[in-house]
């Protein structure tokens, strides 16, 4: 499975966004796998604030949510 | 009795006693009061005490009734009082189901709850400065969990190391010191992180019933809550019910659902059920049908 060489980073609550090449973030961020066992390029990132945590879902090309990891809270 | 618990008290007395309540369109009358269950609860609390507040305002005081009546709409349409997450809104469950954790070689461990094995790996800690949950709290998280949430996780890693992906998930969404505590996998796969500092129960717990729910809604309804077919029934009911668990619900219907479902899940057959149904009840149906596969 080839990546098609972009992810591009969002900040849901800024409105911004950015993209990055693949070749600059490690490993393990660059696919994931689906609920139904197949493994998909990450192709987008978007971060929102929940409280006071930041939850970051990485989503694959059809706009699947791949994984989503929720920041060290200050409860 | 504080002052806060007297408005919060009297709240609905007063304002089925306003003019300006009188002046509401009947729907938003019939709206108002059903977010006024009685008994009441940390939520009706909420916003009783903003409408003790309002109605004790020279602002709303002063104005004539129609006047009034739009602040009371205002009031409705803003929700401040919500509070920013909904895991404050029940005290979270003692009850767990009965578990067994079967410890297995290199930290291949397998949880037994509600008739599931589920796998627990426990990497070795690589940093002793860092705190890592244990497989008994884990285990507890897990027999914390409803069966339908229980049932979407398929494994769970609590890792020896931070994540691999922090620095680059700090150096582009704008937090350099991000952190990760947990990741829910799509296939059902959960990582737990090792932290500066230890994390209590309750959070594990939360995190875990707020993760597996979005888990299930992506299975059963896909992803799109936005614009997908599936979510049409779970937007409407959002209309229907008009308020929010919580700010964070707010933001997506996908956590809106996952918000509203976590407490959904918290309060079902305790004493708080009956009024959050009340004031959710078009979202609390469809929940019953999800639970009990209709959905
Ligand atoms: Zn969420």
């Amino acid at each position: 499975m080839r990546h098609p060489g972009q992810v591009t980073f969002a900040d849901l609550d800024a409105g911004t966004e950015k993209v990055v090449a693949v070749d600059t973030l490690p490993e393990a961020m660059r696919f994931g796998t689906s609920a139904d066992g197949v493994t998909l390029p990450v192709t987008r990132v978007e971060a929102r604030l929940r409280g006071k945590q930041r939850v970051v879902r990485e989503l694959g090309p059809g706009g699947e949510v791949l994984r989503s990891t929720v920041q060290r809270s200050i409860f | 009795m504080t002052i806060r618990e007297q408005w919060v008290s009297t709240a609905k007395y007063e304002l089925l006693q306003s003019p300006g309540f009188a002046a509401l369109p009947a729907a938003s009358r019939d709206t108002l009061e059903r977010w006024m269950p009685e008994p009441g609860n940390e939520l009706s609390g909420f916003l009783r005490f903003e409408v003790a507040r309002l109605l004790r305002s020279d602002e709303y005081k002063n104005a004539a009734p129609p006047a009034q009546a739009q602040q009371l709409e205002q009031l409705m349409e803003a929700q401040s009082f919500r509070p920013a997450v909904a895991v404050v809104l029940a005290t979270p469950r003692s009850t767990r189901a009965p578990y067994e954790v079967v410890r297995g070689e290199d930290g291949q461990h397998t949880v037994r709850v509600s008739g599931r094995e589920v796998p627990v790996k426990l990497a070795p800690l690589q940093d002793d400065s860092l705190h890592q949950h244990t497989v008994d709290d884990v285990a507890k998280g897990l027999a914390g969990l409803p069966p339908l949430q229980l049932s979407q996780v398929t494994k769970v890693v609590v890792a020896g190391a931070p994540n691999p992906s922090d620095a680059a998930f700090g150096e582009h969404i704008g937090r350099r010191d991000f952190r990760s505590y947990m990741t829910a996998g799509a296939d059902g796969v959960v990582t737990i992180y090792p932290a500066p500092n230890a994390h209590g129960q309750r959070e594990l717990d939360a995190t875990l019933l707020h993760e597996t729910g979005h888990t299930l809604s992506h299975r059963r309804w896909g992803h799109d809550a936005t614009d997908g077919a599936k979510w049409a029934p779970w937007r409407e009911a959002i209309a229907s019910d008009r308020l929010f668990v919580s700010d964070y619900a707010a933001a997506d219907v996908g956590e809106d659902f996952a918000e509203t479902f976590a407490l959904y899940s918290q309060v079902k057959g305790t004493e708080q059920e009956a009024g959050l149904r009340q004031m959710l009840p078009e979202r609390f149906r469809l929940i019953d049908a999800l639970v009990a596969g209709e959905q």
